[in-house]
């Protein structure tokens, strides 16, 4: 795969995940604030 | 507010504005700014991209909405940086690949002039109409500093920033967007940190987001499922957010010119990708902050007297009519509520150090959920009876409570900083969005209407006359919106309307090549006119079946426009047959 696809790749994967891991930061932040 | 505050709003205001006319008149890249000549770096981007989407609704209103509603709000972000990605891989290299100037003019390119207008039409309406509610919100800060009714300020504050828009403000903002964004999230930060240094002792953080959870404001991620199954009538939960907010976002950044005309201007296809994965990964923790300083301003007024109403200009109107006394008897059972209220919350925060105390807090708690129920109808008759004492106010405060937190309680001196800014975010969106329209309606519709190359003078006479057209239109609408509540919702409210359909035509074009000019704008007519029918006869009282909240227009919209553009070309080829279409 050509370089430049792979880091973009990376950065789209990246700030993917980073939503996941904010929805489960809020999900533990809502069940410890109930 | 006092002397010094007045002091500081008046010389920010006057510096700022002055920088950016002086230094629109002196420089020679201004126009390339405008034009696109592609030189922004991608923090640029990012900068203009949060500074064009974040007006002053976006700090007045977010914050009562939080206080009000809670920190769900936030779930309609989660669909940005979903939406992020997908622009930066779909949208991006086409509109620079063909170097358009409008969003739009892709359009004609790929379908035809009518199907160009039609949407830029749809793109004016929409954003015309948002214009008039963001004119309201400053109008909203004069207002009450001021005491002004506020129709009188709608009028004075319209006319202002018609002048200002002509007279160079448009380009102004250009020069001050990004620095006015960073202050306007400086002052937020310190407004946060404000709110929590005023707690009372052995209320700390922790302790003020545990009081406002105590009462369902930490309702960060909600299922909308219910008993019955999935509620659609659910306004934000995490599916809404997702999955509504993720076509919302597609379509406001990939389709609406005033964020297009933002990320074309950076040199390259790189630093426009990078500027928009930026936002992606700062708007959601941005949003969650500024929700957040909503909450902590809700904790705040559980140790402190709040008022019932926080529109206190029309409180006093209210009070010097007949309805003073019921008033004033209703503010003191409220104020008797509340000192019970603070009571349970006191006790809470201390029975949390005591080991084995979970039933007793379970009890306070209870207790808690029943008085802010007794609260919230003390509110309602509460807002019943301004209603009779002035018919015309609103009777909705949400826009008005952190207007109100920030001018009681703020240090001298910073209360009027942070209205400046505000004032000036909420002038520099308007007089940029008032500068887009102008320019759209003159490049989309007037030129391919009237078929006519015009000189550069008359370019210039026609924008003047545009803006000063789409003025007034805003401030028509601002007139109207006085009972539109929250208005960060009623924005995105009146944006879905339209920008599922917008959506649609453009996923057609890039997506389904099969599918030509007449069979689009015949079905982005219908699917409109089915998606704003819809929403009315929803709102009607004759309708009696399921309820969808505003997000799923968004979607609704697209699927829409896919469905007739397909019906269309199916009834086109069958009538006219000019080629054998195959649909995949």
């Amino acid at each position: 795969m050509n370089n430049s696809k792979l880091k973009w790749g990376i950065l789209y994967v990246t700030v993917l995940v980073v939503l996941v891991a904010e929805v489960f930061f809020f999900l533990w932040l809502t069940n410890i604030f109930k | 507010m006092t002397k010094l505050d007045w002091i500081v709003l008046a010389l920010t205001l006057t510096c700022i504005i002055c920088y950016g006319l002086y230094k629109s008149k002196h420089s020679k890249d201004l126009d390339g700014y405008f034009l696109g000549n592609r030189t922004m770096p991608w923090w640029l981007v990012v900068l203009s991209i949060m500074g064009t989407q974040a007006s002053a609704i976006t700090f007045l209103s977010a914050p009562g909405q939080a206080y009000t509603d809670g920190m769900r709000f936030v779930q309609y972000y989660f669909g940005l940086p979903i939406a992020m990605v997908v622009i930066s891989i779909v949208f991006v290299p086409i509109f620079r690949k063909l170097k358009v100037y409008t969003a739009y003019e892709y359009l004609e390119q790929r379908f035809d002039m009518k199907t160009r207008t039609l949407t830029a039409f749809l793109f004016l309406l929409s954003r015309g109409l948002s214009t008039g509610i963001s004119i309201y919100a400053p109008s909203i800060i004069i207002s009450s500093l001021l005491g002004w009714n506020i129709y009188l300020t709608n009028l004075v504050m319209g006319g202002l920033l018609i002048i200002y828009t002509v007279s160079g403000g448009a380009k102004a903002v250009a020069y001050t967007q990004q620095l006015q964004f960073l202050i306007i999230m400086a002052g937020m930060f310190i407004a946060g940190y404000m709110v929590v240094h005023l707690l009372p002792p052995g209320v700390g953080f922790k302790e003020a987001l545990q009081t406002s959870g105590n009462l369902g404001k930490m309702n960060i991620i909600t299922s909308g499922v219910t008993d019955k199954g999935f509620n659609w009538n659910d306004r934000y939960n995490m599916w809404s957010g997702v999955i509504g907010g993720f076509f919302l976002a597609l379509s406001y950044f990939g389709t609406d010119q005033s964020q297009v005309g933002r990320y074309l201007t950076a040199k390259s296809n790189r630093e426009s990708r990078l500027g928009l994965l930026a936002n992606g990964l700062i708007k959601v923790p941005m949003q969650f902050g500024i929700l957040l300083v909503g909450v902590l301003v809700f904790a705040f007024y559980q140790f402190r007297n709040q008022p019932v109403f926080f529109n206190q200009t029309l409180v006093t109107q209210a009070k010097e009519t007949s309805y003073k006394i019921p008033l004033e008897e209703l503010e003191q059972k409220f104020r008797d509520k509340m000192e019970n209220q603070q009571v349970y919350q006191v006790n809470i925060v201390k029975a949390k150090t005591v080991p084995g105390a979970e039933n007793m807090i379970a009890v306070y708690k209870d207790s808690l959920k029943a008085g802010a129920i007794q609260m919230e109808s003390l509110r309602k008759e509460y807002k019943a009876v301004l209603k009779q004492a002035v018919p015309a106010g609103e009777s909705n405060d949400t826009n008005y409570i952190f207007l109100y937190f920030v001018t009681q309680n703020l240090p001298k001196g910073l209360v009027g900083l942070l209205i400046a800014v505000i004032i000036l975010a909420a002038w520099g969106s308007i007089a940029a969005a008032l500068n887009s329209l102008a320019s759209c309606t003159v490049v989309d519709i007037h030129k391919n209407i009237f078929k006519k190359d015009c000189s550069s003078e008359k370019s210039y006479r026609l924008s003047w006359q545009y803006t000063l057209g789409w003025g007034l239109f805003s401030i028509f609408v601002a007139m109207f919106a006085t009972n539109m509540g929250s208005l960060i919702e009623a924005v995105n409210i009146l944006g879905s309307l339209f920008y599922g359909v917008i959506l649609g035509v453009f996923l057609v074009a890039f997506m389904w090549k099969k599918i030509k000019g007449n069979a689009i704008f015949w079905a982005a007519v219908v699917s409109q006119f089915l998606i704003i029918g819809f929403h009315l006869l929803q709102n009607s009282k004759i309708y009696h079946g399921i309820k969808f909240e505003f997000l799923w227009y968004n979607p609704a919209g697209v699927i829409l426009v896919f469905f007739f553009s397909f019906l269309f070309t199916l009834i086109f080829r069958n009538k006219t047959q000019p080629v054998a279409l195959s649909v995949k």
